[in-house]
């Protein structure tokens, strides 16, 4: 896309134009860095499971223990790779058009109905979601990434329940609700969840690899929105972002 | 019939394990080695045993395979226009995936992790190829008359220089 800019150089127009360049060098780098670094994974485990394959007989258990460790190990890389050409991704959406924000809900729900139906959680969605400017199956994903992590830090013993609300902020902007009755957070957390691959418990404790959240702020913040975090331990947490509405 | 297979494959490790993985797998093969995109295209061009099927990474020194791909189904021999070619990479970008299709790839898998796994690839791989489909090959070296060149659509035309 061409854009002539009819401003002198040095302008908030120039500096514009540098920051998504930047954006773009950015995505470039998590692009190819997640190609690239795949590729060696292919011969750590291939050649790791050729052993286990080819000399189980000579080796003792501890040794195949060892190699189960080595082929674990590249598996949670290959996940984490996975997960930062997910997140580069969010990058490059496009983001026209509208939808009825309750359908991005649906679509998040659906896509994890198993898991709501295996560990029993109930979805409470609110009457009256507005229509929302922006990508419909990115917000989908951000619901169904909140949600996999409501139910992921569920309480024990408990129903595990969610529930979706909006309110309007002013003429144009809305704020999302996601709340859980799950074993909530430390407030001293509130910005760490939010960044690439960072985790407050061990991978044995809850699995992943820790870019749910990361993904969701890049995609609210993609949509010129903002997301915070409202919690107490063993209280449940809520998860607040702000989207712009579509003038009805 | 042996099936005569091409791998181009630059990472040596990776080579060394689709070998393993057809070695260990049950059919009858030829497995030649090449390691960069010229390479590839030399190595189809002019060999007199055209290979049956070409197993084709992508990002390779060179020329990348999405190039060496578009080369030959450009290509005005119509075997090699018609010859499978399966992309065999770590890459699973959407654009990569789109970009090869539309080019021509007969499949686009992706390297799997594990021995095992790669072992079933391999099987499948020849178990389709070599036992269900019959290769372009085939046709040239069984068919009675010589084919004549108006027997095939002409190659498509390039709409977009090569960078």
């Amino acid at each position: 896309m061409k854009y002539e800019c009819p401003l002198p150089e040095g302008t908030v127009c120039d500096y514009r134009r540098r920051s998504e360049q930047l954006e773009e060098d950015l995505e470039q780098f998590t692009y190819l860095a997640s190609h690239d670094l795949r590729e060696p994974l292919m011969g750590l485990a291939g050649f790791a499971s050729l052993l286990q394959k080819r000399c189980a007989e000579q080796l003792d258990p501890s040794c195949q223990h060892f190699i189960e460790q080595i082929l674990d190990g590249a598996k949670r890389m290959e996940r984490k790779i996975d997960d930062l050409l997910a997140f580069s991704r969010v990058g490059r959406a496009t983001l026209e058009g509208s939808f009825p924000l309750g359908a991005a809900v649906e679509e998040g729900h659906r896509a994890l109905v198993r898991k709501f139906a295996e560990t029993k959680t109930v979805l409470h969605v609110a009457n009256g979601l507005p229509i929302i400017r922006g990508d419909r199956s990115l917000m989908a994903q951000v619901f169904q990434n909140l949600f996999s992590n409501s139910i992921k830090y569920r309480k024990k013993n408990t129903t595990p329940e969610i529930w979706v609300e909006s309110r309007q902020e002013d003429k144009d902007h809305c704020i999302v609700a996601v709340r859980d009755n799950g074993i909530g957070l430390d407030m001293c957390y509130k910005d760490r969840i939010f960044g690439v691959f960072q985790r407050l418990y061990t991978v044995e404790q809850y699995p992943g690899t820790g870019i749910g959240l990361a993904i969701v702020k890049k995609i609210i913040e993609r949509h010129g929105g903002r997301v915070w975090v409202q919690s107490k331990p063993n209280e449940g947490a809520t998860f607040y972002f702000t989207l712009s509405i579509d003038a009805l | 019939m042996e099936a005569r297979i091409l791998l181009v494959e630059d990472t040596i490790s990776d080579a060394e394990l689709i070998q393993e993985a057809f070695k260990d797998s049950e059919f009858q093969h030829h497995l030649d080695l090449v390691n960069d995109g010229e390479e590839a295209l030399v190595f189809i061009r002019y060999r007199e045993e055209k290979p049956h099927l070409v197993l084709l990474d992508l990002n390779l020194p060179k020329k990348s395979g999405l190039d060496v791909l578009r080369e030959i189904r450009n290509d005005p021999d119509p075997f090699l226009r018609s010859l499978p070619i399966i992309i065999l990479t770590n890459s699973r970008s959407r654009k990569d995936i789109l970009k090869a299709y539309t080019y021509g790839c007969n499949a686009y898998v992706r390297k799997p992790l594990s021995f095992e796994k790669l072992l079933s690839v391999i099987q499948a791989t020849g178990q389709f190829w070599f036992n269900c489909a019959i290769v372009p090959e085939v046709a040239r070296t069984t068919s009675d008359s010589q084919p004549r060149s108006s027997d095939y659509p002409p190659p498509p035309k390039r709409k977009r220089k090569r960078k």
